[in-house]
Protein backbone atom coordinates (compact mmCIF):
# COMPACT_ATOMS: atom_id res chain seq x y z
CA UNK A 1 0.00 0.00 0.00
CA UNK A 2 2.86 2.67 0.67
CA UNK A 3 4.62 2.52 -2.84
CA UNK A 4 7.06 5.09 -4.10
CA UNK A 5 4.35 7.18 -5.43
CA UNK A 6 2.38 7.19 -2.50
CA UNK A 7 4.65 8.18 0.14
CA UNK A 8 6.00 10.66 -2.28
CA UNK A 9 2.31 12.25 -2.58
CA UNK A 10 1.95 12.11 1.21
CA UNK A 11 5.15 13.71 2.22
CA UNK A 12 5.15 16.54 -0.57
CA UNK A 13 1.28 16.61 -1.62
CA UNK A 14 0.66 19.31 -4.60
CA UNK A 15 -1.98 21.50 -4.93
CA UNK A 16 -2.02 22.64 -0.96
CA UNK A 17 -3.25 25.31 0.16
CA UNK A 18 -6.37 27.85 -0.45
CA UNK A 19 -8.10 29.73 -3.84
CA UNK A 20 -9.36 33.24 -3.39
CA UNK A 21 -12.31 34.09 -4.55
CA UNK A 22 -14.59 32.73 -7.40
CA UNK A 23 -14.16 29.42 -5.89
CA UNK A 24 -16.56 26.71 -4.66
CA UNK A 25 -15.82 25.08 -1.06
CA UNK A 26 -16.36 22.13 0.76
CA UNK A 27 -14.99 20.23 3.47
CA UNK A 28 -14.89 16.67 4.61
CA UNK A 29 -14.05 14.53 7.52
CA UNK A 30 -13.95 10.44 8.19
CA UNK A 31 -14.85 10.95 12.14
CA UNK A 32 -13.98 7.42 12.71
CA UNK A 33 -9.94 8.03 12.02
CA UNK A 34 -9.92 11.36 11.78
CA UNK A 35 -8.75 12.34 8.47
CA UNK A 36 -10.15 15.82 7.25
CA UNK A 37 -10.21 17.49 3.77
CA UNK A 38 -11.04 20.75 2.64
CA UNK A 39 -11.08 21.49 -1.13
CA UNK A 40 -11.20 24.75 -3.26
CA UNK A 41 -12.29 24.63 -6.43
CA UNK A 42 -12.42 26.64 -9.49
CA UNK A 43 -14.85 25.90 -12.51
CA UNK A 44 -14.87 27.48 -15.96
CA UNK A 45 -17.31 26.25 -18.60
CA UNK A 46 -17.89 23.05 -17.35
CA UNK A 47 -14.57 22.31 -16.30
CA UNK A 48 -12.67 21.77 -13.43
CA UNK A 49 -10.01 24.57 -13.97
CA UNK A 50 -8.32 24.72 -10.63
CA UNK A 51 -8.02 22.39 -7.65
CA UNK A 52 -6.40 23.06 -4.20
CA UNK A 53 -6.81 21.57 -0.84
CA UNK A 54 -6.03 21.04 2.50
CA UNK A 55 -6.23 17.72 4.36
CA UNK A 56 -4.79 16.61 7.71
CA UNK A 57 -4.87 13.21 7.73
CA UNK A 58 -3.33 9.37 7.35
CA UNK A 59 -1.41 8.94 4.32
CA UNK A 60 -3.70 7.55 2.10
CA UNK A 61 -6.09 10.27 2.03
CA UNK A 62 -3.24 12.64 1.88
CA UNK A 63 -2.34 10.80 -1.02
CA UNK A 64 -5.46 10.70 -2.89
CA UNK A 65 -6.04 14.42 -2.58
CA UNK A 66 -2.80 14.80 -4.05
CA UNK A 67 -3.51 12.83 -6.73
CA UNK A 68 -6.60 13.92 -7.44
CA UNK A 69 -6.02 16.98 -7.62
CA UNK A 70 -3.86 16.52 -10.27
CA UNK A 71 -5.73 14.23 -12.16
CA UNK A 72 -9.06 15.89 -11.95
CA UNK A 73 -7.83 19.32 -12.94
CA UNK A 74 -9.76 19.74 -16.73
CA UNK A 75 -11.89 17.18 -16.52
CA UNK A 76 -16.22 18.25 -17.41
CA UNK A 77 -17.83 18.52 -13.63
CA UNK A 78 -20.34 15.51 -15.03
CA UNK A 79 -17.45 13.27 -15.40
CA UNK A 80 -16.38 14.15 -12.10
CA UNK A 81 -19.73 13.63 -10.85
CA UNK A 82 -19.58 9.67 -12.06
CA UNK A 83 -16.34 8.72 -10.30
CA UNK A 84 -16.55 6.60 -7.47
CA UNK A 85 -14.31 4.16 -5.60
CA UNK A 86 -13.34 2.11 -8.06
CA UNK A 87 -11.87 4.88 -10.27
CA UNK A 88 -10.36 5.89 -6.75
CA UNK A 89 -8.99 2.01 -6.85
CA UNK A 90 -7.12 2.52 -10.54
CA UNK A 91 -5.87 5.65 -9.92
CA UNK A 92 -4.02 5.33 -6.93
CA UNK A 93 -3.16 1.68 -7.81
CA UNK A 94 -3.28 -0.19 -4.90
CA UNK A 95 -5.14 -2.35 -3.00
CA UNK A 96 -7.06 -0.49 -0.59
CA UNK A 97 -8.45 -2.61 2.52
CA UNK A 98 -12.17 -2.17 3.36
CA UNK A 99 -11.32 -0.11 6.07
CA UNK A 100 -9.31 2.08 4.12
CA UNK A 101 -11.42 2.62 1.05
CA UNK A 102 -12.98 5.88 2.91
CA UNK A 103 -9.68 7.44 3.55
CA UNK A 104 -9.14 6.93 -0.61
CA UNK A 105 -12.16 8.48 -1.79
CA UNK A 106 -12.63 11.16 1.05
CA UNK A 107 -10.96 14.05 -1.35
CA UNK A 108 -12.98 12.80 -4.40
CA UNK A 109 -16.45 12.77 -2.30
CA UNK A 110 -15.42 16.44 -0.87
CA UNK A 111 -14.76 17.76 -4.56
CA UNK A 112 -18.56 15.75 -5.55
CA UNK A 113 -20.04 17.26 -2.47
CA UNK A 114 -18.31 20.93 -3.44
CA UNK A 115 -19.93 21.10 -6.87
CA UNK A 116 -23.35 19.68 -5.66
CA UNK A 117 -23.97 22.50 -3.62
CA UNK A 118 -22.82 24.61 -6.32
CA UNK A 119 -25.10 23.33 -8.70
CA UNK B 1 -14.51 -16.98 42.40
CA UNK B 2 -13.11 -20.23 41.98
CA UNK B 3 -9.75 -20.82 40.50
CA UNK B 4 -7.46 -24.59 39.89
CA UNK B 5 -4.46 -24.37 41.71
CA UNK B 6 -2.23 -27.51 41.04
CA UNK B 7 0.80 -26.39 43.46
CA UNK B 8 -0.91 -26.48 46.75
CA UNK B 9 -1.57 -22.43 47.14
CA UNK B 10 1.72 -21.68 44.73
CA UNK B 11 1.06 -20.22 41.75
CA UNK B 12 3.17 -20.74 38.58
CA UNK B 13 3.00 -18.53 35.91
CA UNK B 14 0.61 -18.94 32.95
CA UNK B 15 2.61 -20.38 30.34
CA UNK B 16 1.05 -19.01 27.03
CA UNK B 17 2.44 -22.26 24.78
CA UNK B 18 0.06 -24.19 27.09
CA UNK B 19 -3.27 -23.04 25.09
CA UNK B 20 -1.95 -21.65 21.94
CA UNK B 21 -3.19 -25.19 20.33
CA UNK B 22 -6.43 -24.69 21.72
CA UNK B 23 -6.56 -21.60 19.29
CA UNK B 24 -6.53 -22.64 15.86
CA UNK B 25 -6.93 -19.21 14.46
CA UNK B 26 -3.43 -18.70 15.89
CA UNK B 27 -1.70 -20.64 13.15
CA UNK B 28 -3.32 -17.87 10.70
CA UNK B 29 -0.86 -15.83 9.06
CA UNK B 30 -0.94 -12.70 7.35
CA UNK B 31 2.19 -11.75 4.36
CA UNK B 32 3.86 -15.03 5.32
CA UNK B 33 3.97 -14.49 8.76
CA UNK B 34 1.87 -16.40 11.45
CA UNK B 35 -0.36 -13.10 13.20
CA UNK B 36 0.94 -11.36 16.21
CA UNK B 37 -2.77 -10.60 17.79
CA UNK B 38 -2.65 -8.12 19.91
CA UNK B 39 -6.39 -7.04 19.04
CA UNK B 40 -7.88 -8.47 22.33
CA UNK B 41 -9.48 -5.98 23.42
CA UNK B 42 -11.46 -5.27 20.51
CA UNK B 43 -12.81 -9.42 20.84
CA UNK B 44 -11.01 -12.58 21.96
CA UNK B 45 -10.56 -15.86 20.38
CA UNK B 46 -12.58 -18.49 21.29
CA UNK B 47 -10.89 -22.27 21.96
CA UNK B 48 -11.62 -25.56 20.80
CA UNK B 49 -13.23 -26.17 24.36
CA UNK B 50 -15.84 -23.51 23.34
CA UNK B 51 -16.59 -24.28 19.80
CA UNK B 52 -17.23 -27.93 20.75
CA UNK B 53 -19.56 -27.04 23.81
CA UNK B 54 -21.53 -25.09 21.17
CA UNK B 55 -21.20 -27.77 18.76
CA UNK B 56 -22.80 -30.55 21.24
CA UNK B 57 -25.75 -28.37 21.99
CA UNK B 58 -26.93 -28.46 18.22
CA UNK B 59 -26.01 -31.52 17.91
CA UNK B 60 -27.58 -33.56 21.07
CA UNK B 61 -29.78 -30.52 23.14
CA UNK B 62 -31.23 -28.40 20.46
CA UNK B 63 -34.52 -26.72 20.88
CA UNK B 64 -36.05 -23.57 22.78
CA UNK B 65 -35.37 -23.24 26.70
CA UNK B 66 -38.45 -22.50 29.42
CA UNK B 67 -40.93 -22.99 27.10
CA UNK B 68 -41.80 -27.04 26.09
CA UNK B 69 -41.84 -30.08 28.22
CA UNK B 70 -40.77 -32.63 25.72
CA UNK B 71 -36.92 -33.99 26.53
CA UNK B 72 -34.87 -31.50 24.03
CA UNK B 73 -36.55 -29.02 26.06
CA UNK B 74 -35.55 -30.02 28.98
CA UNK B 75 -32.08 -30.76 28.01
CA UNK B 76 -32.16 -26.79 26.54
CA UNK B 77 -33.79 -25.61 29.72
CA UNK B 78 -31.30 -27.03 31.94
CA UNK B 79 -28.23 -25.81 29.96
CA UNK B 80 -29.13 -22.52 29.47
CA UNK B 81 -29.77 -22.52 33.56
CA UNK B 82 -26.80 -23.96 34.14
CA UNK B 83 -25.05 -21.48 31.99
CA UNK B 84 -26.61 -18.50 33.77
CA UNK B 85 -24.94 -19.91 37.20
CA UNK B 86 -21.84 -20.36 35.58
CA UNK B 87 -21.83 -16.79 34.11
CA UNK B 88 -22.62 -15.92 38.08
CA UNK B 89 -20.49 -17.65 40.06
CA UNK B 90 -17.78 -16.02 37.65
CA UNK B 91 -18.38 -12.85 39.38
CA UNK B 92 -19.83 -13.55 42.07
CA UNK B 93 -23.53 -12.97 42.16
CA UNK B 94 -26.34 -15.06 42.55
CA UNK B 95 -27.81 -16.90 39.48
CA UNK B 96 -31.28 -15.02 39.23
CA UNK B 97 -28.67 -11.57 39.24
CA UNK B 98 -27.78 -11.92 35.91
CA UNK B 99 -29.06 -10.83 32.96
CA UNK B 100 -28.13 -12.27 29.60
CA UNK B 101 -27.10 -9.52 26.86
CA UNK B 102 -26.17 -10.29 23.37
CA UNK B 103 -22.69 -7.83 24.22
CA UNK B 104 -22.22 -4.96 26.33
CA UNK B 105 -23.49 -2.46 24.49
CA UNK B 106 -26.71 -4.35 25.30
CA UNK B 107 -26.46 -4.67 28.50
CA UNK B 108 -25.76 -1.04 28.97
CA UNK B 109 -28.84 0.10 27.51
CA UNK B 110 -31.01 -2.64 29.47
CA UNK B 111 -30.14 -0.52 31.90
CA UNK B 112 -30.29 2.92 30.88
CA UNK B 113 -33.89 2.30 29.70
CA UNK B 114 -34.92 0.26 32.80
CA UNK B 115 -33.72 2.49 35.64
CA UNK B 116 -35.71 5.15 37.44
CA UNK B 117 -32.49 7.61 38.09
CA UNK B 118 -33.46 10.80 40.14
CA UNK B 119 -30.79 13.26 39.73
CA UNK B 120 -27.46 13.82 37.34
CA UNK B 121 -25.72 11.16 36.06
CA UNK B 122 -21.80 11.25 35.98
CA UNK B 123 -19.57 9.62 33.34
CA UNK B 124 -15.89 9.66 32.48
CA UNK B 125 -14.69 11.33 29.36
CA UNK B 126 -12.56 7.65 28.72
CA UNK B 127 -16.09 5.78 28.96
CA UNK B 128 -16.59 3.76 25.61
CA UNK B 129 -19.17 5.21 23.72
CA UNK B 130 -21.17 2.18 24.88
CA UNK B 131 -21.13 3.11 28.39
CA UNK B 132 -22.27 6.82 28.26
CA UNK B 133 -24.15 6.87 25.17
CA UNK B 134 -27.08 5.43 26.96
CA UNK B 135 -26.58 7.48 30.16
CA UNK B 136 -26.32 10.59 27.37
CA UNK B 137 -29.35 9.75 25.73
CA UNK B 138 -31.55 8.82 29.06
CA UNK B 139 -30.77 12.28 30.03
CA UNK B 140 -31.84 14.03 27.19
CA UNK B 141 -34.45 12.43 26.91
CA UNK B 142 -35.47 12.08 30.93
CA UNK B 143 -34.54 15.88 31.78
CA UNK B 144 -31.66 14.95 33.65
CA UNK B 145 -28.46 16.48 34.05
CA UNK B 146 -25.48 14.73 32.66
CA UNK B 147 -21.65 15.39 33.47
CA UNK B 148 -18.11 14.10 32.35
CA UNK B 149 -15.59 13.31 35.25
CA UNK B 150 -12.13 14.70 34.03
CA UNK B 151 -9.26 12.41 33.24
CA UNK B 152 -6.01 13.29 34.11
CA UNK B 153 -2.39 11.70 32.84
CA UNK B 154 -4.24 8.34 31.35
CA UNK B 155 -6.31 7.94 34.94
CA UNK B 156 -9.73 9.18 36.18
CA UNK B 157 -9.12 12.08 38.16
CA UNK B 158 -10.32 11.08 41.66
CA UNK B 159 -10.40 14.37 43.15
CA UNK B 160 -12.43 15.64 40.72
CA UNK B 161 -14.61 12.95 41.02
CA UNK B 162 -15.21 13.15 44.43
CA UNK B 163 -16.05 17.04 43.91
CA UNK B 164 -18.87 15.84 41.60
CA UNK B 165 -21.21 13.28 43.24
CA UNK B 166 -22.95 14.81 45.30
CA UNK B 167 -26.61 14.77 47.17
CA UNK B 168 -27.85 15.65 43.41
CA UNK B 169 -26.30 12.43 41.95
CA UNK B 170 -28.46 9.57 40.87
CA UNK B 171 -25.85 7.53 39.00
CA UNK B 172 -21.85 7.24 38.51
CA UNK B 173 -20.63 4.96 35.64
CA UNK B 174 -17.40 3.93 35.44
CA UNK B 175 -15.14 1.54 33.47
CA UNK B 176 -13.57 -0.61 35.72
CA UNK B 177 -11.01 -0.38 33.57
CA UNK B 178 -10.14 1.90 30.39
CA UNK B 179 -10.11 0.46 26.54
CA UNK B 180 -8.08 3.53 25.50
CA UNK B 181 -5.36 3.93 28.61
CA UNK B 182 -5.61 0.66 30.18
CA UNK B 183 -5.67 2.39 33.89
CA UNK B 184 -7.54 0.67 36.16
CA UNK B 185 -10.19 2.95 37.66
CA UNK B 186 -10.76 2.86 41.86
CA UNK B 187 -13.95 1.44 41.40
CA UNK B 188 -14.62 0.20 45.28
CA UNK B 189 -13.63 4.19 46.66
CA UNK B 190 -15.94 5.63 43.96
CA UNK B 191 -18.93 2.90 44.89
CA UNK B 192 -18.59 4.47 48.32
CA UNK B 193 -18.81 7.82 47.91
CA UNK B 194 -21.88 7.13 45.28
CA UNK B 195 -23.57 4.97 48.19
CA UNK B 196 -23.28 7.20 50.54
CA UNK B 197 -24.87 10.29 48.66
CA UNK B 198 -27.70 7.55 47.50
CA UNK B 199 -26.55 7.03 44.01
CA UNK B 200 -26.13 3.68 42.20
CA UNK B 201 -22.67 3.13 40.74
CA UNK B 202 -22.79 1.00 37.22
CA UNK B 203 -19.62 -0.42 36.06
CA UNK B 204 -18.58 -1.20 32.68
CA UNK B 205 -17.29 -4.63 32.94
CA UNK B 206 -16.00 -5.15 29.30
CA UNK B 207 -12.14 -4.96 29.58
CA UNK B 208 -12.06 -6.03 33.09
CA UNK B 209 -14.01 -9.29 33.68
CA UNK B 210 -11.97 -10.72 30.99
CA UNK B 211 -8.45 -10.35 32.71
CA UNK B 212 -8.63 -9.37 36.79
CA UNK B 213 -10.58 -11.28 39.25
CA UNK B 214 -14.08 -9.32 39.43
CA UNK B 215 -16.45 -10.47 42.81
CA UNK B 216 -19.39 -8.04 42.18
CA UNK B 217 -20.24 -8.57 46.20
CA UNK B 218 -16.38 -7.83 47.32
CA UNK B 219 -17.13 -4.09 45.23
CA UNK B 220 -20.72 -3.77 46.48
CA UNK B 221 -21.84 -2.36 42.78
CA UNK B 222 -24.98 -2.25 41.79
CA UNK B 223 -24.84 -2.88 37.97
CA UNK B 224 -22.23 -4.36 35.68
CA UNK B 225 -22.13 -4.80 32.01
CA UNK B 226 -19.29 -7.00 30.59
CA UNK B 227 -19.26 -9.27 27.01
CA UNK B 228 -18.45 -12.88 26.56
CA UNK B 229 -16.89 -12.76 23.29
CA UNK B 230 -14.06 -10.50 24.85
CA UNK B 231 -13.28 -13.08 27.41
CA UNK B 232 -13.12 -16.51 24.97
CA UNK B 233 -16.78 -17.31 24.68
CA UNK B 234 -19.00 -16.70 21.30
CA UNK B 235 -20.10 -13.09 19.87
CA UNK B 236 -23.62 -12.42 20.46
CA UNK B 237 -22.97 -13.23 24.31
CA UNK B 238 -22.85 -10.94 27.09
CA UNK B 239 -24.55 -9.97 30.78
CA UNK B 240 -25.77 -7.71 32.91
CA UNK B 241 -25.49 -7.91 36.58
CA UNK B 242 -27.59 -6.17 38.85
CA UNK B 243 -28.12 -6.67 42.32
CA UNK B 244 -31.78 -7.97 43.12
CA UNK B 245 -33.46 -4.89 44.58
CA UNK B 246 -31.94 -2.82 41.83
CA UNK B 247 -32.96 -5.59 38.77
CA UNK B 248 -36.55 -5.50 40.34
CA UNK B 249 -37.02 -1.78 40.09
CA UNK B 250 -36.21 -2.09 36.62
CA UNK B 251 -38.85 -1.83 33.72
CA UNK B 252 -37.72 -4.33 30.57
CA UNK B 253 -36.33 -2.76 27.68
CA UNK B 254 -37.92 -5.49 25.13
CA UNK B 255 -41.10 -6.74 25.46
CA UNK B 256 -42.76 -9.94 23.90
CA UNK B 257 -42.82 -13.79 24.72
CA UNK B 258 -40.38 -15.48 27.41
CA UNK B 259 -40.88 -12.26 30.41
CA UNK B 260 -44.14 -12.10 31.01
CA UNK B 261 -46.74 -13.21 34.03
CA UNK B 262 -50.17 -13.02 32.27
CA UNK B 263 -51.44 -11.34 29.40
CA UNK B 264 -54.90 -9.92 28.95
CA UNK B 265 -56.54 -7.70 26.18
CA UNK B 266 -56.47 -4.90 28.60
CA UNK B 267 -53.40 -5.58 31.60
CA UNK B 268 -49.87 -7.06 30.65
CA UNK B 269 -47.50 -8.48 34.03
CA UNK B 270 -44.26 -8.67 33.60
CA UNK B 271 -42.77 -11.78 35.31
CA UNK B 272 -39.82 -11.90 37.72
CA UNK B 273 -36.11 -11.23 37.01
CA UNK B 274 -34.20 -11.91 35.34
CA UNK B 275 -36.37 -13.29 32.80
CA UNK B 276 -38.14 -10.46 32.45
CA UNK B 277 -35.22 -8.67 30.89
CA UNK B 278 -35.05 -11.53 27.96
CA UNK B 279 -37.64 -11.22 26.07
CA UNK B 280 -37.94 -13.48 22.79
CA UNK B 281 -35.72 -16.87 22.29
CA UNK B 282 -32.83 -15.88 23.75
CA UNK B 283 -29.39 -17.27 21.94
CA UNK B 284 -28.85 -20.43 24.14
CA UNK B 285 -26.82 -21.87 22.05
CA UNK B 286 -24.33 -18.49 23.09
CA UNK B 287 -25.00 -18.48 26.44
CA UNK B 288 -23.82 -22.18 26.80
CA UNK B 289 -20.83 -21.45 24.98
CA UNK B 290 -20.24 -18.15 27.05
CA UNK B 291 -20.59 -20.38 30.01
CA UNK B 292 -17.70 -22.93 28.33
CA UNK B 293 -15.83 -19.89 28.23
CA UNK B 294 -15.90 -18.53 31.96
CA UNK B 295 -15.00 -22.29 32.94
CA UNK B 296 -11.93 -22.36 29.96
CA UNK B 297 -11.15 -18.76 32.16
CA UNK B 298 -11.27 -20.47 35.18
CA UNK B 299 -8.96 -23.29 34.32
CA UNK B 300 -6.33 -21.28 33.19
CA UNK B 301 -6.78 -18.98 36.24
CA UNK B 302 -8.26 -15.35 36.28
CA UNK B 303 -5.11 -14.06 38.19
CA UNK B 304 -2.64 -15.52 36.19
CA UNK B 305 -4.24 -14.34 33.13
CA UNK B 306 -3.52 -11.04 34.64
CA UNK B 307 -0.54 -11.38 36.22
CA UNK B 308 0.97 -12.39 32.05
CA UNK B 309 -1.05 -9.83 30.48
CA UNK B 310 1.00 -6.96 32.82
CA UNK B 311 4.04 -8.59 32.53
CA UNK B 312 3.47 -8.62 28.47
CA UNK B 313 2.37 -4.55 28.15
CA UNK B 314 5.05 -4.09 30.89
CA UNK B 315 7.54 -5.65 27.75
CA UNK B 316 5.74 -3.53 25.50
CA UNK B 317 5.78 -0.24 27.28
CA UNK B 318 9.74 -0.58 28.38
CA UNK B 319 9.85 -1.29 24.60
CA UNK B 320 7.83 1.03 23.03
CA UNK B 321 9.32 3.92 25.52
CA UNK B 322 12.88 3.14 23.77
CA UNK B 323 11.62 4.37 20.38
CA UNK B 324 12.21 8.07 19.35
CA UNK B 325 9.31 9.50 18.44
CA UNK B 326 7.01 7.71 20.11
CA UNK B 327 4.54 8.91 22.53
CA UNK B 328 2.59 6.76 24.64
CA UNK B 329 -1.14 6.84 26.39
CA UNK B 330 -0.20 5.13 29.47
CA UNK B 331 -1.65 5.70 33.65
CA UNK B 332 1.54 7.23 35.30
CA UNK B 333 2.11 4.89 38.06
CA UNK B 334 0.77 1.36 36.84
CA UNK B 335 1.12 -1.28 34.19
CA UNK B 336 -1.96 -0.67 31.83
CA UNK B 337 -3.80 -3.45 30.51
CA UNK B 338 -4.08 -1.55 27.13
CA UNK B 339 -1.27 0.07 25.81
CA UNK B 340 -1.95 3.42 23.61
CA UNK B 341 0.74 5.33 21.25
CA UNK B 342 1.36 7.65 18.65
CA UNK B 343 4.20 8.09 16.51
CA UNK B 344 5.14 11.69 14.80
CA UNK B 345 6.42 9.73 11.60
CA UNK B 346 3.06 8.88 10.54
CA UNK B 347 -1.26 8.95 11.28
CA UNK B 348 -2.59 5.77 13.47
CA UNK B 349 -3.54 4.21 11.05
CA UNK B 350 -0.51 4.25 8.63
CA UNK B 351 1.14 2.80 11.94
CA UNK B 352 -1.25 0.21 12.22
CA UNK B 353 -0.95 -0.41 8.40
CA UNK B 354 2.89 -1.23 8.57
CA UNK B 355 2.28 -3.57 11.80
CA UNK B 356 -0.30 -5.37 9.10
CA UNK B 357 2.32 -5.81 7.05
CA UNK B 358 4.46 -7.26 9.44
CA UNK B 359 1.68 -9.79 10.47
CA UNK B 360 0.87 -8.20 13.85
CA UNK B 361 -2.75 -7.04 14.48
CA UNK B 362 -3.66 -4.09 16.36
CA UNK B 363 -6.20 -1.76 15.95
CA UNK B 364 -5.76 2.48 15.39
CA UNK B 365 -8.61 5.48 15.86
CA UNK B 366 -10.64 6.62 18.46
CA UNK B 367 -11.40 3.30 20.50
CA UNK B 368 -15.05 4.33 20.86
CA UNK B 369 -14.40 7.01 23.02
CA UNK B 370 -13.95 9.93 21.06
CA UNK B 371 -14.37 12.55 23.27
CA UNK B 372 -11.53 10.97 25.70
CA UNK B 373 -8.82 10.72 22.20
CA UNK B 374 -10.19 14.39 20.88
CA UNK B 375 -9.42 15.56 24.71
CA UNK B 376 -5.69 14.13 23.87
CA UNK B 377 -5.65 16.76 20.76
CA UNK B 378 -4.27 13.38 18.36
CA UNK B 379 -6.94 11.65 15.71
CA UNK B 380 -6.30 8.48 16.95
CA UNK B 381 -3.94 6.20 18.89
CA UNK B 382 -2.74 3.04 18.31
CA UNK B 383 -3.70 -0.09 20.88
CA UNK B 384 -1.60 -3.01 21.09
CA UNK B 385 -3.93 -5.13 23.74
CA UNK B 386 -2.26 -9.18 24.15
CA UNK B 387 -4.00 -12.00 26.25
CA UNK B 388 -3.48 -14.85 27.58
CA UNK B 389 -2.51 -16.75 24.73
CA UNK B 390 0.56 -14.48 23.26
CA UNK B 391 3.96 -14.74 24.47
CA UNK B 392 7.46 -12.55 25.02
CA UNK B 393 8.58 -13.77 21.47
CA UNK B 394 5.27 -11.60 19.94
CA UNK B 395 6.05 -8.30 22.07
CA UNK B 396 9.49 -8.40 20.47
CA UNK B 397 8.15 -9.04 17.09
CA UNK B 398 5.55 -6.38 17.50
CA UNK B 399 8.28 -4.04 18.82
CA UNK B 400 10.38 -4.94 15.67
CA UNK B 401 7.06 -4.04 13.74
CA UNK B 402 6.93 -0.40 15.08
CA UNK B 403 10.54 0.25 14.19
CA UNK B 404 9.70 -0.59 10.99
CA UNK B 405 7.37 2.07 10.35
CA UNK B 406 9.86 4.58 10.70
CA UNK B 407 11.72 2.91 7.99
CA UNK B 408 8.59 3.37 5.56
CA UNK B 409 7.95 6.59 6.61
Amino acid sequence: MYRDEILDHYKRPRNEGSLEDDDIESEGKNPSCGDECRVYLKVEEGKIKEIKHETDGCAISTASASIVSEELVGKDIEEVMDLEKEWIRETLDIELSPMRVKCGLLPLKTIQDAVEKEQ
Amino acid sequence: MKEKDFLGGRSMALNPENYREDFPVLEEKAHGEKIVYFDNAATTHTPEQVLQRVNRFYREENSNEGRSLHKLANKATKAYDQSRKVIADFIGAETDEIVFAKNTTEAVNKAAYGLDIQGKILAPKMAHHSEQLPWRRKAEREGLEFEFIPTSNGSLDLDAAKKLIGEDTGLVSIPHVSNVFGCRNPVEELTEIAHDNNALIFVDGAQSVPRMPVDVKDLDIDLMAFSGHKMCGPFGTGALYGKMNVLEEMRPYNVGGGMIESVETDNVEWCEVPNRFEAGTPNIAGAVGFAEAAKYIQDVGIKKIDNHERRLNKRIVEGLEQVEGLKPYTPEDETPSVVSFTMEEAHPHDVAEVLNHEGVAVRAGHHCAQPQVSDLDVSGTVRASPYLYNTENEVDRFLKAVKEVKKVF
